[in-house]
């Protein structure tokens, strides 16, 4: 096997190692096929390249355009969106990016975040070459896979465990174990017979002491990596330990709200004690992220207490304040029960809330599905009941999580966007719109029924809208909530409880059957408004502000839920939720964003500065020879260096020889006037090193004399001009004396 | 301690710092996959540390070269036999045998056998391009491993002499040269070798040397009696070989010296096997062949050859020892002159040297021809001034030029002989 062969092979191997490591980022694990196909065929492309002995700048080229060319071809297999092609890579670009800004890991499959994955090891498979083969610094193989290594290592805050580090250390055994074959193999010449086969390949011997060094080695990092202590330090510790960092895996609420309502038996989960007539939707989560999988939970960013914030979008506490102690029974969850709007809860245990949505999770990390079993607590809340009047002429506001509220996917289905334009035709304000929104879903063309069409996303949309017109609480809230956000109102979809059924004076019990999902649209001044869309059978008559005035006749409306949907038929009355596609976890992460970006942001930077080091050091050796202050013989020594070091720098041998040789020998490789400037350089060192004295006059000028022979020195290769300055060689080379 | 951290290549250090930099950041930061990178760098080298710098080498070595004495320009073939009893350490065994790099490349292996026992034998080629003595080995044993971070250096100790000769070429014997205006034959009888006997003596004349009377046949014939001309019969030849640095030109094996060190080593040894005494100067003065070994040519042109092979160029800049100790010695008739670049004022004293001598034969060396560089002319001109006054005195002159050989400078020499 070839040296240059035998490289980029341990090259390849190390890459195809690391691709493993970011699988605890995304539940899916689809992008190691392109990933690998891409790495193999770069590798094959580079071996065939650097066995033709072509230059390193050809190669590095050529995978740079092999590599561009195949993410474009990847790109287009996912379905375009019109765009011309290479927009359509940017654009699956954003969209990954923002994936994966909203998502916490594991991130749900997106086609962008495939993509991004798939690139960002083609780059790290094309940067280890480079370091590998073509710079020749194979203990440096190690910095890319690292990288890869280290986004879920330090991004997720938890330990990714052994078989990630396995990964990475393979890898890059893999990668010395070839540079050190390549060394023992060029070691053996000038025998002329030998007794061994083949002049004595020492590959066995090399395998062997690999195995017996590198085996102890890893087993004694696997062991002590355990076995020692982490300091986990209070403060701005990007760290797994103590205090609130690290991801909190939440479940996808809807889970619990189809599991619940499929117990076969119907039994009473919760008491609360309220004043408000009707009582009160208590609400659990909320989901504020829409796209072709439906609605789903986002990354949340949670503060500690119990003492919740402004209300969004409510300038003061201007509802009715309402005081409920709720009793949880034997039922688990990690969301805490909740009115609309909470304004403080005197709740025990370590609880968390997320400032956007007021829904409150278990701050615990184990034990959280059992959170709120058998709990009592009493919140205080306001009631946001806008006056029907006025809000037929609010207008839709602009939350502070609107990028997430207010997006309206791309992609959403033509044939949607047009049924919502007809809804809402004869509407003039935001509010009439919604309103009649929630008339065209209330009105009589849809049945409730827990067997909709099958489908997930769009289709099970269009399959509820346009289709059967068949469904639960679930579609109905989600339809609602789509054709809302679609005539440009933030939406999001609560999940939580229907008031359920009073059985004292202001005791209502709350059973399993009356878990709910309802949408929740924004208003200008008025905040999050609770809707209704899903049909009166099941919810009573509508929430009194969603009625136009005309219609509203009746003041009971204001007591829209007296009589629980569970009551008239056991069987199929209780509202309940549809599968909701692809999300089967979700989580929130505990830490500020920021946090995590500022992580980012560091690790950036570190490699920057990793990467501009040389070119540093480089650069101040520089400037502290040319300075021109000193002893005449030092200057001239110094500038001397100078010139040698760029000599090196730009790829070049320093000639042997006295000072006078390498002048002329340098100098006839410059201009004229250069060369002519090469040997008066030539002539002083030649003075300072063996004259007795050496005048100080004329030496003012060698600053700008040597710099004008560094021009004339460098190379017509911008590559290699690039190359001098980020890598300079003379750096790594040692002098030769 | 020192000696441990020496034992690490720049990668160990590296390596060693790094990880525990690592190490110590990753605890405080709480990156427990993090600290995984910096214990596996920290861990390489400490490992291969212990595993190459702990174990002991039980390595038994054979050398020796083929032949251990060549000629300048001849091959060599040094064989290395290699032997091993029991286990080997961990690392990686490279080896590399000390060759001075007058005589090539030094040649390397690896051991490429993990197994218990074996045996490996290599051959590797030398060529004798410098003249002079020279040692191969010891052989050196690299241990280190395959991922860069440790070295170990260890010797054998045994090492293999080798000499590097000058080219002694055969040449013609000369009539017209040896015991010339003597006799009549070329081999000469030597005076005495019999016993005193034989001593041919004359009478008396005025202004003879009165060291020269023969007592014993002065008491015997009652007259005063002389030995005869005993110097006639001396069969000693003189080599002058001009190795001033200054008077050759060209580097190497190609280079005017080498040529007239294998010139003065062929006339020489050329000269003892006919049995004549042979001394030769070289611008420091005598190299003292001759003496008591005188008699056993053998033995005198192993000494020739020997000391020639050890000559190195002088920095003397004039030929005045040469001549003042073959003055000194007075011996011979002959006088061989091997001489570079000259200049007239040691041609003047070459005819110093010939004022004793029956013939004085001179290969005068064009330097010029053996390297690119050229002279001054005014060196030129004195060259072929100083060649004019030797060949003006009656010495047979050769001019030799690159490519001509010792050989046939000689019968160029003998041809002139011819004529004269």
């Amino acid at each position: 096997m070839r040296s240059s062969d035998r490289l980029i092979l341990a090259s390849t191997v190390a890459v195809l190692l690391i691709s493993f490591t970011p699988q605890p980022l995304t539940s899916d694990s689809s992008y190691l096929g392109q990933a690998w196909l891409l790495v193999i065929v770069l590798a094959a492309v580079t071996t065939g390249l650097r066995r033709a002995r072509l230059t390193a700048g050809f190669v590095f080229a050529t995978q740079v355009a092999v590599l561009t060319a195949l993410l474009f071809v990847f790109s287009s297999l996912v379905p375009g969106r019109g765009e011309p092609w290479y927009e359509h890579y940017l654009q699956l670009w954003g969209q990954g990016i923002e994936h994966m800004q909203t998502q916490a890991a594991p991130m749900t499959p997106d086609a962008g975040v495939k993509i991004i994955f798939v690139s960002v090891l083609g780059v790290i498979f094309i940067v280890t070459d480079l370091l590998v083969s073509a710079l020749e610094r194979p203990a440096w193989g190690i910095a890319p896979p690292a990288a890869a290594f280290a986004v879920p290592a330090i991004g997720l805050g938890i330990d990714t465990g052994l078989m990630a580090f396995w990964c990475l250390a393979l890898g890059y055994l893999g990668i010395l174990i070839a540079d050190g074959s390549n060394r023992t193999a060029r070691w053996t010449r000038g025998l002329s017979r030998d007794s061994a086969d083949g002049f004595g390949t020492a590959t066995p011997v090399v395998w062997r002491a690999a195995g017996l060094i590198g085996v102890p080695a890893l087993l004694a990092t696997a062991v002590l990596g355990l076995a020692l202590p982490t300091l986990a330090l209070p403060g701005p510790g990007i760290g797994s330990g103590s205090g609130r960092g690290g991801a909190l895996q939440l479940t996808d609420p809807t889970l619990d709200l189809r599991r619940n309502l499929n117990q076969a038996e119907d039994t009473v989960v919760m008491t609360y004690t309220s004043d408000r007539p009707g009582g009160l939707y208590l609400r659990m989560a909320s989901l504020p992220q829409f796209d072709a999988s439906g609605w789903r939970n986002v990354q949340m960013r949670l503060e500690s207490g119990t003492r919740l914030p402004q209300i969004p979008g409510v300038g003061g506490d201007s509802g009715e304040r309402r005081e409920t102690t709720i009793s949880v029974g034997n039922f688990g969850s990690e969301y805490l029960p909740l009115p609309y709007a909470p304004r403080q809860v005197d709740v025990a245990g370590d609880w968390a809330y997320d400032p956007n949505s007021l829904v409150m999770i278990s701050g615990d990390r184990s034990g959280r599905d059992d959170a709120i079993r058998d709990l009592t607590y009493r919140v205080e809340s306001v009631d946001i009941e806008p006056d029907p009047s006025a809000l037929t002429r609010a207008v839709a506001g602009t939350p502070a999580d609107s990028n997430t509220t207010a997006e309206v996917p791309t992609d959403l289905p033509e044939d949607l966007r047009q049924l919502t334009r007809q809804v809402t035709k004869g509407a003039d304000t935001d509010a009439e719109k919604a309103i009649a929104i929630q008339k065209f879903l209330r009105s009589s063309k849809f049945t409730y029924s827990t067997e909709p069409l099958p489908g997930s996303g769009y289709r099970a949309l269009e399959n509820f809208l346009l289709r059967d017109r068949r469904g639960y609480c679930e579609q109905f809230a989600a339809s609602m909530a789509m054709m809302a956000r679609e005539v440009g109102i933030p939406t999001r979809v609560a999940v939580g409880f229907l008031p359920g059924k009073r059985v004292k004076d202001n005791t209502w019990e709350v059973s399993i059957r009356d878990m709910h999902a309802w949408p929740e649209l924004f208003f200008a001044g008025y905040g999050w408004v609770r809707f209704e869309p899903t049909p009166a059978a099941q919810t009573g008559t509508p929430p009194a502000w969603t009625v136009p005035r005309a219609e509203s006749s009746t003041e009971e409306s204001l007591n829209p839920t007296e009589q629980p949907s569970s009551e008239p038929s056991s069987e199929t009355s209780a509202p309940s939720a549809g599968p909701t596609a692809g999300a089967d976890d979700t989580s929130a992460d505990g830490g500020p964003r920021w946090q995590q970006r500022l992580v980012g942001t560091g690790i950036g930077l570190f490699v920057l500065l990793v990467m501009a080091a040389p070119a540093t050091i480089r650069f101040r050796r520089r400037s502290a020879r040319l300075t021109g202050e000193g002893e005449p013989a030092e200057i001239v020594e110094d500038v001397w260096a100078e010139l040698r070091d760029t000599v090196i720098d730009y790829g070049g041998r320093w000639p042997n020889g006295s000072p006078r040789t390498i002048g002329s020998s340098l100098g006839s490789r410059l201009e004229p006037s250069d060369s002519a400037a090469m040997s008066q350089v030539a002539l002083l060192v030649e003075r300072g090193r063996y004259a007795r004295t050496l005048e100080p006059d004329g030496l003012g000028e060698l600053p700008a004399m040597t710099q004008r022979i560094r021009r004339g020195l460098a190379p017509d290769s911008r590559l290699r001009r690039l190359r001098a300055v980020i890598v300079p060689k003379s750096l790594f080379t040692r002098r030769k004396i | 301690m020192r000696r441990l951290w020496q034992l690490f290549t720049g990668r160990g250090h590296a390596f060693l710092i790094g990880g525990l930099i690592i190490v110590a950041a990753a605890m405080v930061a709480g990156q427990r996959d993090v600290m995984r990178i910096g214990l596996l760098l920290a861990a390489l080298p400490i490992v291969a540390a212990v595993l190459v710098a702990r174990a002991r080498l039980r390595l038994s070595c054979e050398r020796s070269v083929e032949p251990a004495r060549v000629p300048l320009g001849q091959p060599m073939r040094g064989r290395i036999s290699l032997g091993q009893a029991g286990r080997l350490p961990a690392g990686i065994l490279l080896l590399e045998d000390t060759v001075p790099p007058a005589l090539g490349n030094r040649p390397r292996f690896v051991v490429d056998k993990a197994d218990l026992s074996w045996r490996r034998e290599i051959e590797y080629p030398m060529l004798g391009r410098v003249r002079g003595r020279f040692h191969t080995g010891p052989l050196t044993v690299r241990t280190t491993d395959p991922f860069g971070l440790v070295q170990l250096d260890r010797h054998f100790r045994a090492t293999t002499e080798v000499m590097v000769t000058p080219v002694v070429e055969a040449l013609a014997s000369m009539r017209s040269a040896g015991g010339a205006g003597s006799a009549g034959e070329a081999r000469p009888h030597r005076v005495g070798v019999t016993g005193q006997d034989d001593v041919l003596v004359r009478e008396y004349r005025h202004g003879d040397d009165k060291r020269r009377i023969h007592w014993r046949s002065t008491a015997r014939r009652g007259d005063l009696m002389v030995r005869r001309e005993e110097q006639a019969w001396d069969p000693t030849a003189s080599v002058l070989l001009d190795a001033r640095a200054q008077a050759h030109a060209g580097h190497g094996i190609h280079s005017s010296l080498e040529w007239a060190i294998s010139a003065a080593a062929s006339v020489a040894v050329h000269f003892l096997d006919d049995g004549f005494g042979v001394e030769i100067y070289e611008p420091d003065g005598s190299m003292h062949i001759a003496g008591n070994l005188g008699q056993h040519s053998s033995t005198s042109s192993e000494l020739a050859i020997s000391r020639l092979t050890d000559l190195r160029s002088r920095a003397t800049g004039s030929l005045h020892y040469a001549v003042e100790a073959a003055d000194v010695d007075q011996a011979g008739q002959l006088v061989v002159a091997i001489m570079g670049r000259m200049s007239p004022r040691d041609a003047n004293s070459l005819l110093r040297l010939r004022r004793n001598r029956a013939q004085g034969l001179a290969m005068v060396i064009d330097v010029d021809t053996f390297s690119d560089e050229t002279t001054g002319e005014r060196t030129r001109r004195q060259h072929e001034l100083a060649t004019e006054i030797l060949v003006d005195n009656h010495w047979r002159v050769v001019r030799v030029q690159r490519g001509i050989s010792v050989a046939q400078a000689w019968s160029g020499l003998a041809r002139l002989g011819a004529v004269a």
